[in-house]
């Protein structure tokens, strides 16, 4: 195991290498720099600026210095936002992604499981068909659609909840339900197939033929085998859930990462840009190993090394 | 006078799919003895695997037991109770199933699974339960079973896996095993071992046994007494030595000329019984297997036959052994063939 952890570790930093040189030469390759949207300035100001800041000098020169500042853990100054390292920004704004994402992920990964269980052992009743139309919904629905419906019924309409801002609770329930719904109907989507198939293997037979009860052959046999594919999916769904935000932050104004990264794209923030993916593929990357990590305990034959 | 420890009465077992009500098993009949080891043999969709998930009353949707009875130890399993079913099934009456691969939980250590029906069954404690799972592989023939206990099903081969599965089904020590093709998916070493251990359990422990196979070669070598099925009924009953030596019913002699004979020294060709068997949607009026017999008559297609006791203990159903049919002619036809067994 410990073997297998150092080994995954290493093709992570030379995954998240791979993604920042990519992002780095597509940056570059962008039309403008983050200066253009700038009045009108003279010839010497610009270079003063541009040196300043050090783009004067060549791509490869700039890209072996990015790749020395991230070494040491330094993301840089924003081109921006005045004064503010890149550092502090995603220090500040994280917290509020992290809060909507996992909430998210455990309301999809409980309530996505229940709902599956519940509608594959209530296979074709009324049950069943309304958790999967639902699910239809959940799955179709865009998440920004989902996140203005919810804020012109429950805020404007209703007025149950505050339309921006991240200041309660209360705040959150929109985001989340927003970010969750398409990965919670495709849980509930995959436990449910995935349960059905197990219930109709030889080995539940043999759990019923020992003189188990129902619940022990569901909750002990069934549902450990039918929660592998789920697990599976896990590890993407949180990749989705970081770039799914990015949008929800925006229609629900809460001061989180997807703003800044937004913002940071349109005025070719470059420090940002690179400071934000490379932090999210750290991210992704340790959610991917931590499941692959979770998928050991659930299934024995899965061996590492 | 041998008590008779399971005897199943006219059970009717119906499937009610989409396109109708598929009768597997239409009215069967038959016992076991208190130490007795019987076999059922028919090919596939005959009714054999049917008629023991009934016995079990594991039937999955939309299979469903229509009528008759399943007397076990003189209490009808038909209606019993579902919390009553659950402490027979692994403690009273226990099953092995066909195909080892998948018969275990891939999850789960073997021990686990093990100890899992003695804690169910017995009240004992975990440590106990865990000493009767280590002495139960051991009594399987599992080697090193304090180590083995702790692996899961991947890491054992498929006689194995088989071996654990009997050490599940006789960890309760059951009154009756029922093993439904316990050594088919096995290859012929391994099934002889498989075999063996359940005839050594049979006469040892006395536990009684229903062996269901489609091979004949299975049930001579465990079995006192033979049930032929096809077509979702018993068509030959008798002891092994009635059924291979004076089968009655044209189906037996066609499954006993069909399996190849180590001694023949002639290049004989094995005989195929030629046709499918019939579509229990649409079950026939008449004897099932009317339309692969080679000595059928107007009134097999026309009228189930009943039983005829050619003495006691070996019955079949079949016309020609009414005493109007041209008996002669079959018989003379099929000695050669059928007594060389």
């Amino acid at each position: 195991m410990g073997r297998y952890i150092v080994k995954r570790v290493i093709s992570a930093v030379i995954t998240i290498w791979f993604i920042m040189t990519l992002t780095f030469i597509l940056m570059n390759n962008l039309p403008g720099d983050p200066f253009t949207s700038e009045r009108q300035q003279s010839e010497e100001i610009k270079a003063a600026v541009y040196a300043k800041y050090g783009l004067d000098d060549p791509a490869h020169i700039r890209y072996f210095k990015y790749l020395r500042n991230y070494a040491k853990g330094d993301f840089g100054v924003s081109f921006q936002e005045l004064g503010m390292t890149v550092n502090h920004l995603i220090k500040v704004a994280f917290p509020y992604s992290m809060k909507i994402g996992i909430a998210a992920s455990i309301l999809i990964i409980v309530l996505g499981v229940i709902l599956g269980v519940l509608s594959a052992l209530k296979q074709n009743k009324p049950t069943d068909r309304i958790v999967m139309i639902l699910c239809t919904l959940g799955v179709t629905i865009p998440s920004f659609v989902l996140a203005t419906g919810f804020l012109y019924f429950f805020s404007r309409k209703l007025g149950w909840v505050p339309s921006y801002g991240a200041g309660t609770w209360k705040h959150y329930i929109g985001p989340v339900i927003a970010i969750s719904a398409f990965s919670l109907a495709f849980v509930a989507r995959l436990s449910r197939t995935s349960l059905i198939e197990v219930l109709q293997q030889d080995y539940i037979r043999t759990a019923r033929a020992k003189g188990l009860s129902e619940r022990t052959v569901i909750l002990k046999h069934a549902l450990k085998n039918s929660l592998i594919p789920v697990v599976t999916y896990i590890g993407p769904m949180i990749a989705g859930i970081v770039t799914g935000s990015f949008v929800i932050e925006k229609v629900f104004a809460i001061p989180g990462m997807g703003d800044f990264f937004v913002s940071s794209i349109q005025n070719r923030d470059y420090t940002m840009i690179m400071g934000i993916t490379v932090f999210y593929s750290i991210f992704v990357v340790i959610a991917i190993l931590l499941v692959d990590i979770i998928y050991v305990f659930i299934d024995p034959r899965i061996k590492y090394d | 006078m041998t008590q008779k420890l399971l005897e199943v009465k006219n059970l009717r077992t119906s499937f009610f799919t989409h396109l109708g009500e598929v009768k597997a098993i239409r009215g069967i009949s038959f016992h076991v003895n208190e130490g007795e080891a019987i076999g059922i043999v028919g090919e596939s969709g005959s009714g054999k695997s049917v008629s023991s998930l009934s016995v079990m009353r594991l039937l999955q949707f939309p299979g469903k037991i229509v009528g008759g009875e399943v007397l076990f130890k003189g209490e009808n399993l038909v209606n019993k109770p579902k919390k009553e079913m659950m402490k027979i099934r692994g403690n009273e009456i226990a099953m092995i199933f066909q195909d080892p691969m998948t018969s275990l939980n891939p999850v789960f250590t073997v021990g686990n699974q093990i100890m899992e029906v003695i804690l169910k069954h017995q009240k004992i404690t975990k440590t106990e339960a865990k000493e009767k799972a280590i002495e139960m592989l051991k009594l399987v023939g599992i080697p090193s079973p304090e180590k083995r206990i702790k692996n899961y099903p991947h890491e054992f081969s498929g006689g194995m896996r088989q071996r654990a599965m009997v050490a599940i089904a006789l960890s309760c020590e059951p009154d009756l095993l029922i093993a439904d093709e316990p050594t088919t998916a096995l290859d012929v070493t391994i099934q002889a071992q498989i075999l063996d251990l359940i005839k050594g359990l049979n006469t040892k422990l006395g536990t009684s046994t229903i062996l269901i196979t489609h091979d004949l070669g299975v049930v001579a070598d465990v079995c006192s007494r033979i049930v032929v099925m096809y077509g979702g009924l018993i068509m030959e009953e008798g002891t092994k030595r009635e059924i291979f030596y004076e089968p009655r019913h044209p189906y037996t002699m066609g499954l006993l000329k069909s399996i190849p004979k180590v001694a023949s020294d002639t290049k004989t060709r094995l005989v195929p019984i030629v046709g499918t068997p019939p579509d229990l949607l649409k079950p026939p009026t008449g004897c099932p297997f009317f339309a692969r017999c080679d000595y059928a008559m107007n009134i097999c297609r026309e009228k189930q036959p009943p039983y005829f006791t050619i003495n006691e203990g070996h019955r079949a159903m079949c016309w020609l052994l009414h005493d109007e049919a041209p008996k002669n002619e079959l018989y003379d036809s099929q000695k050669g063939g059928v007594r060389s067994v």
